[in-house]
């Protein structure tokens, strides 16, 4: 039976510390009738201590098994990728971004120093030389197909796009009252863009908010927003809710929000909206979510405003034969660009 | 409490190291503590493979986010991630660099290289493991074992538990001994077959687990067709822990017939819960902290001749066998394998 090892990193502790994608292909792999095992290794993920870390992942060896060749070797988080193997396969889901796209930006952790500069080359080195030995390279954006070519100078062999886990469980449903954001509440993820949409909404319908606030600070400043916005009786917060709710929430909405600034993909919240047969409302800065949404076939893509915010749902709201024409286009997008686990397989093993 | 159990992961395969791990973060949950199994990839084969995995537990960190407020160490070579509050467990050490160096099952080759390698281990040992604040090992013998060769004392044994044992059970006195376990030369599956070329009475070897390799389970395969032994012995492949518990009960009694094992092995545990008697060789290792010849199993010489005797002894004094396995079920509560004396110590 052909041998399937799937890596990566994570950190350990953290629910959804980056194993989700790896379950999910580990799951999907199995069923497919491989042996496959899988090896997680904890990351810090702090600057400083990337290269020694890097170094313990290279020192580790998994070609072979008990005295059997393991058949193949599919890498997910970085810097996994600097494992060996003679039939690697990277499917690459974002680099230490901080030494990459995120350098120059106020979410830059590396030192503007010697030392940060020094480091930052070594990373890319080290990272471009572990890559070129990948026999296929997937990533799950195009974003990264950029990024891979813009920073190691290295060609993709496609985008792979991750399908949702538990696809089955999102089926579509009616139009409520409703416009949905499913997602981790922070700063990054722009809830705040919809909420102080809705000071400019007049019809009546809610913004409903599903997801856990990061933390507690972050808690008090979207409080106060909704306070300074007026907007307390037309923004729900839900908290965190079960799948099966969040199904039910996203079969009845209007339409879905993925409103985050600049992301590596479209996000899982993105294709339960697709499943359910819902349009996406997305930004034109969100990054991997252009991927997938077309403005005015399977969504709205609007400027990063307020008011454009509360203009795509208004428009919505008032054709909601358009939004449901729209959310039956977002499901064919799922086929059309083949976010299957059969491709993912296809593409990684076969 | 957030406890970070970390183990040695071997590819594709899950034996009792891995049951171990997962029976610990189980139960430290049912305390109300938070656990998690940290497993970090070892390979031992060529013997230049080892300071290379020594080398990646040391620059590894576990406190990755969230720092744990202890690390629970079970195996070499992952027991030398570094951490501040590291407590052991200790199941084995290398063992090919200590008791088994000299012996046909050591792959570190007596050649300058291996020598040298050896030497690294015995050392990063003797520095690396009074990093931890206490040490436990599973079994007397892997306690004396570092006492004799690092010169470190353990603080006391603690045994491992099973998991679930209420799922085993008493049954019938069956036409059978069952043996289950992974498959790999170590636990001597081979020597069990070649016994059965012995054996002139009606009752037969039954064999579970999942060969480590396909060499191994192709090997023992070979070995029944050219004894003719197909009648004789039945091969289950790998079975449920339910259907393991079922076999158990109805089997005449248990074989397990490691070489030199560290400890007693789940195979006695799950015999000792189904009130079965459990037969074991003199060289076997720790099966000798829990079993007593005649008293609740035997300890025969490591040859199938006597390993044949011993199954038909068993199998013809119907009354001595069903008794001792009365013993058997004793032996638990007689040696505290309970999961609070476990815990006590490693949490407290």
């Amino acid at each position: 039976m052909t041998r399937v090892l799937i890596a990566s990193t994570y950190v350990p502790f953290i629910k959804g510390g980056g194993t989700a994608i790896v379950d999910s292909l580990e799951a999907t792999v199995r069923k497919h009738g491989y042996d496959v095992d899988t090896v997680r290794i904890p990351l810090r993920s702090y600057w400083r201590e990337l290269l020694s870390q890097t170094l313990a992942i290279r020192s580790l060896d998994v070609t072979n098994a008990s005295g059997d060749n393991v058949d193949t070797l599919i890498t997910i988080r970085y810097p996994s990728f600097a494992l060996q193997h003679p039939n690697k396969r990277m499917w690459f889901i974002h680099h230490h971004r901080t030494a990459y796209d995120l350098w120059g930006t106020p979410y830059q952790d590396v030192t503007n120093d010697a030392e940060g500069l020094h480091f930052r080359e070594m990373l890319k080195k080290s990272d471009t030389l572990y890559m070129r030995e990948a026999r296929k390279i997937y990533t799950i954006s195009k974003v990264l197909v950029n990024r891979l070519k813009q920073f190691n100078d290295i060609d993709a062999d496609g985008v792979l796009y991750h399908p949702l886990p538990n696809a089955e469980l999102f089926k579509a449903g009616g139009q409520g009252d409703y416009f949905l954001f499913t997602s981790r509440i922070n700063s990054i993820k722009r809830q705040s863009l919809a909420i102080e949409a809705m000071q400019y909404v007049r019809s009546d319908f809610k913004l409903l908010l599903v997801g856990k606030t990061e933390t507690d600070e972050y808690e008090r400043e979207v409080q106060a927003l909704v306070e300074r916005c007026g907007v307390k009786d037309k923004v729900i917060f839900k908290g965190w809710v079960s799948e099966e709710e969040k199904a039910i929430l996203t079969a009845n909405c209007v339409a879905a929000f993925y409103l985050a600034y600049d992301e590596d993909s479209y996000g899982y919240s993105t294709l339960e909206a697709f499943h359910s047969h819902k349009p996406v409302i997305t930004c034109t800065d969100s990054g991997g979510t252009l991927d997938v949404i077309v403005d005015g076939q399977n969504g709205l893509v609007v400027q990063p405003t307020p008011k454009a915010v509360a203009q795509a749902m208004e428009q919505l709201w008032a054709k909601k034969a358009l939004a449901a024409e729209m959310g039956q286009d977002a499901y064919e997008t799922i086929s059309r660009h083949q976010i299957t686990w059969d491709r993912v397989v296809d593409c990684l093993v076969s | 409490m957030r406890v970070a159990i970390v183990n040695t992961q071997v590819l594709f395969v899950r034996g009792g190291a891995e049951y171990l791990a997962e029976t610990l973060a189980h139960q430290i949950r049912e305390m109300g503590h938070e656990a998690e199994i940290i497993n970090i990839p070892f390979r031992w084969y060529p013997a230049e493979m080892i300071p290379r995995h020594m080398l990646a537990a040391r620059l590894l960190k576990i406190d990755a986010g969230i720092t744990p407020d202890l690390m629970i160490g079970l195996k070499f070579p992952s027991y030398l991630v570094p951490f501040p509050n590291k407590k052991l467990w200790l199941l084995h050490q290398h063992r090919q660099a200590y008791e088994l160096w000299d012996t046909p099952y050591a792959d570190i080759p007596d050649t300058p290289e291996g020598r040298a390698i050896r030497q690294m281990i015995i050392k990063a040992d003797n520095l690396y493991l009074s990093e931890a604040t206490e040490i436990y090992t599973n079994s007397k013998i892997v306690a004396g074992r570092l006492e004799r060769f690092n010169g470190i004392s353990a603080k006391a044994v603690l045994y491992p538990p099973l998991l679930q044992p209420e799922i085993y059970h008493a049954g019938e006195f069956g036409n059978y001994f069952f043996y289950p376990s992974r498959m790999t030369s170590g636990k001597r599956q081979e020597l069990a077959i070649q016994a059965m070329r012995y054996v002139k009475s009606n009752f037969k070897l039954v064999l579970a687990g999942k060969p480590d390799g396909e060499t191994y389970g192709k090997h023992l395969n070979s070995l029944i067709e050219r004894y003719r032994l197909q009648d004789r012995v039945v091969m289950l492949g790998y079975i449920s822990d339910e259907e393991k518990a079922r076999w158990m009960a109805g089997a005449c009694a248990a074989l397990y017939i490691p070489f030199d094992e560290d400890s007693y092995g789940y195979v006695t545990l799950e015999a000792f819960h189904s009130y079965k008697p459990v037969i074991t060789l003199t060289d076997s290792g720790g099966t000798d902290e829990v079993i007593e010849h005649e008293w609740n199993g035997l300890i025969l010489q490591p040859e199938a001749k006597a390993l044949a005797e011993g199954m038909e002894k068993l199998w013809s004094d119907r009354k001595r066998t069903q008794e001792m396995g009365e013993a058997a079920y004793q032996t638990l509560s007689k040696h505290h394998i309970r999961w609070e004396n476990v815990l006590d110590n490693l949490l407290s």
